[in-house]
């Protein structure tokens, strides 16, 4: 203890401990609970299927403002690394789709959300891959109620 | 009684330490984690539970004061730990510097009473931005909704960059709400750093209102004439500047309990005790106050108690100006009230939609718009804690004097219908707490259509996503029928409930499909 006197001691610790409690503590926490989805909403959600866009950017620019590529890589990525909700009534469905939701939200800007499609159909006959963009955007639209449904209901 | 006074203020420093940093959490986390387990830290602040008519709640504190004195002000109250917070920053050395040291001063009584009476006034007029201002409580919200939260959320956001969880979506704040409460901050951090709690006791309302109480509180700081030896190392550390080592009189209206002066006193002189001290040197009671300076050493202690009853002719002066200030405030107050009316007029003819005025949305679960502005403090924890980031605080929308309240931007999101978060936050009772079938029912607007910019309706292209967004079914598309322009929605007035889901997806611009808020 040379040169330090106790009350710095004391300082750096509480400082370290109360810093690492904060930090630990409000991460934003994973939901234990199991909450109740409303029916309305369960029912308009089925899962999503495999939705194989390449990113040609075809469909772009779409004239309400949506960026579907990113719409569509999203929900693909999220497959591949394992936080695409699937059904309900899966046990990890709440986890996986505050994951899912948290990412969404961080990587697509509001206005460029599957929501602001309002199914005019100009993006249809570009896509190569004949993806049916509206239906996917409404599947994933339908997706994030739910989730934001959740969220929602948590507290 | 040294260790003693030293237990009682390390106990007290944890338990501020404890709500400061749950208050701080309760608005700045971006789960629910800190919010599930402290909103009633919010519940129990003495402005929120008035204006919530949580009688129960204010009457205990009214208890707690009289028995131990303003506790309240040195514990649960954030902004008044914030306080001690600045203060301590020039003050972390063992031996502070003279420069740093507090004297005593004379209370502020008259301005203490002016300011308390304005903010009631204001809360009976409804000027409720003056009472936002000032509400302690308010102040820290707004300042940890603005500034701690963004802060921490980008912290989080770092950290996430290296663990690889999700980030957080940044609470997007006001750069109203910002810049107000970073110069509320300023201002009152400059004067606790020099000052001490010089705000708790000249201008805030919570701290007025229970200095009438604590002013009689049974426990005390007593300092016992024997064993004093003048040194005035307690005055030095009283951050409210209320120990008059002259009298040697505690002012228990300015005394927070901070308990700073007890482990100071090098001979046990200072004592939190329940029994006033009796002196022992009889010459030392009973001596009228001689008239000039040296009014104090001599008088008796309740005679100077206080210390506002000494009338030099200085002091008369100053009393004088305040009293003026305040029957100009008096005289003014029927103006304010005019005011307010002029303001509520011009509000509700702002927005202009087609041919009709759209009035603010309120959030869910009130009453009335009266009432939710009357009672809102604009702690900001709705806006806080809003998933869908609809709140935000108003401007100008409902009326320049009613600014910071929350309201929704429908432009920006939209309500979510299972969602009842704010409502059961509010800790004013400007929100009713809703359950979500409640919610389902509950109505806060009515949406209105402009059929001449709806591109459905008038370019002809295939929409209708405001009919598939509303959650209710309350719109329906219907055929022009004329051969020249497409469907256009309209809107069920009984099934509406304002959630102005339709307002966000509309891809019109300007919005073919608008929320007009309750009347």
């Amino acid at each position: 203890m040379d040169g330090i006197t106790r009350r710095q001691w004391l300082f750096r610790v509480g400082s370290a401990a109360l810093g690492s409690v904060v930090l630990s503590s409000c991460r934003p926490a994973l939901s234990e609970r199991r909450v109740d989805i409303p029916s309305n909403l369960a029912d308009a959600y089925s899962p999503i299927g495999e939705i194989g866009c390449i990113a040609c950017d075809n469909c772009m620019p779409c004239p309400y403002g949506i960026d579907i590529p990113s719409n569509l890589l999203f929900v693909d990525e999220a497959r591949r690394k394992g936080y695409l909700p699937g059904e309900i009534s899966d046990r990890d469905f709440a986890e996986k789709g505050k994951d899912f939701l948290s990412r969404y939200e961080a990587a697509i800007p509001d206005k460029a959300q599957s929501q602001k499609c309002i199914a005019c159909g100009e993006c249809l006959g570009s896509c190569p891959e004949s993806i049916k963009i509206p239906e996917r955007m409404s599947q994933i639209t339908a997706l994030t109620d739910v989730l934001r449904d959740l969220r929602c209901l948590e507290s | 009684m040294t260790g003693m006074g030293k237990i009682l203020r390390v106990a007290r420093i944890v338990v501020a330490v404890i709500a400061f940093f749950l208050l701080t959490g309760l608005f700045a986390d971006y789960g629910m984690t800190v919010p599930s387990v402290a909103s009633w830290l919010a519940k129990v602040q003495l402005l929120p539970a008035a204006m919530s008519f949580a009688i129960a709640t204010f009457i205990i504190w009214l208890i707690i004061t009289l028995i131990f004195g303003r506790i309240y002000c040195s514990t649960v109250c954030p902004l008044g730990v914030f306080q001690d917070i600045c203060a301590r920053i020039p003050r972390m050395r063992r031996r502070v510097k003279p420069k740093w040291h507090y004297h005593y001063s004379p209370p502020l009584t008259r301005l203490r009473r002016t300011m308390l009476f304005i903010v009631v006034l204001s809360i009976v007029l409804g000027i409720s931005a003056l009472t936002s201002l000032l509400d302690p409580y308010s102040i820290f919200g707004r300042f940890a909704v603005n500034i701690i939260k963004p802060i921490w959320g980008a912290t989080l956001n770092a950290w996430a960059q290296i663990d690889g969880a999700p980030q957080v979506k940044l609470a997007v704040a006001s750069a109203f709400g910002m810049i107000l409460s970073v110069v509320t901050m300023l201002i009152i951090g400059a004067i606790a750093l020099r000052h001490g709690r010089t705000f708790c006791n000249s201008v805030c309302p919570v701290g007025t209102t229970l200095s009438f109480i604590s002013r009689h509180s049974i426990f005390r700081i007593d300092i016992n004439t024997d064993k004093c030896v003048q040194c005035r190392k307690c005055e030095h550390v009283c951050k409210a500047s209320c120990i008059d080592m002259v009298s040697h009189v505690v002012d228990t209206s300015r005394c927070v309990v901070c308990f700073d002066c007890l482990p100071n006193c090098s001979n046990d002189a200072i004592t939190y005790t329940y029994n006033r001290h009796q002196l022992s040197i009889p010459l030392m009671q009973k001596v009228k106050p001689l008239a000039g300076s040296a009014a104090g050493m001599s008088g008796s202690r309740l005679e100077v108690n206080t210390g506002d009853k000494s009338d030099t002719s200085a002091r008369r002066l100053l009393d004088r100006r305040k009293f003026l200030a305040f029957g100009t405030l008096v005289a003014a107050s029927p103006l304010m009230a005019k005011t307010v009316s002029a303001t509520e007029s011009v509000d509700r003819a702002s927005r202009g939609f087609g041919s009709r005025k759209l009035l603010p949305v309120t959030p869910p679960g009130v009453q009335s718009r009266r009432e939710f502005l009357d009672r809102c403090t604009a702690c900001g924890l709705c806006i806080a804690h809003c998933p869908q980031k609809v709140l935000r605080p108003s401007i100008e929308e409902y009326g320049v004097l009613r600014a910071l309240h929350p309201v929704m931007d429908f432009d920006a999101s939209w309500c979510e219908y299972n969602c009842t978060r704010c409502t059961n936050l509010c800790p004013t009772g400007a929100l009713h707490p809703l359950t979500v079938s409640e919610k389902h029912r509950s109505c806060i607007g009515t949406a209105h259509v402009d059929r001449a910019v709806c591109i459905s309706w008038a370019d002809g292209v295939k929409c209708g996503a405001c009919a598939r967004r509303c959650p209710v079914g309350a719109i329906t598309m219907v055929e022009s029928g004329d051969g020249v322009h497409g469907p256009y929605p309209v809107v069920d007035k009984e099934k509406c409930i304002g959630c102005g889901s339709c307002q966000y997806v509309c891809p019109s611009s300007p919005k073919a499909i608008a929320v007009s808020g309750l009347a």
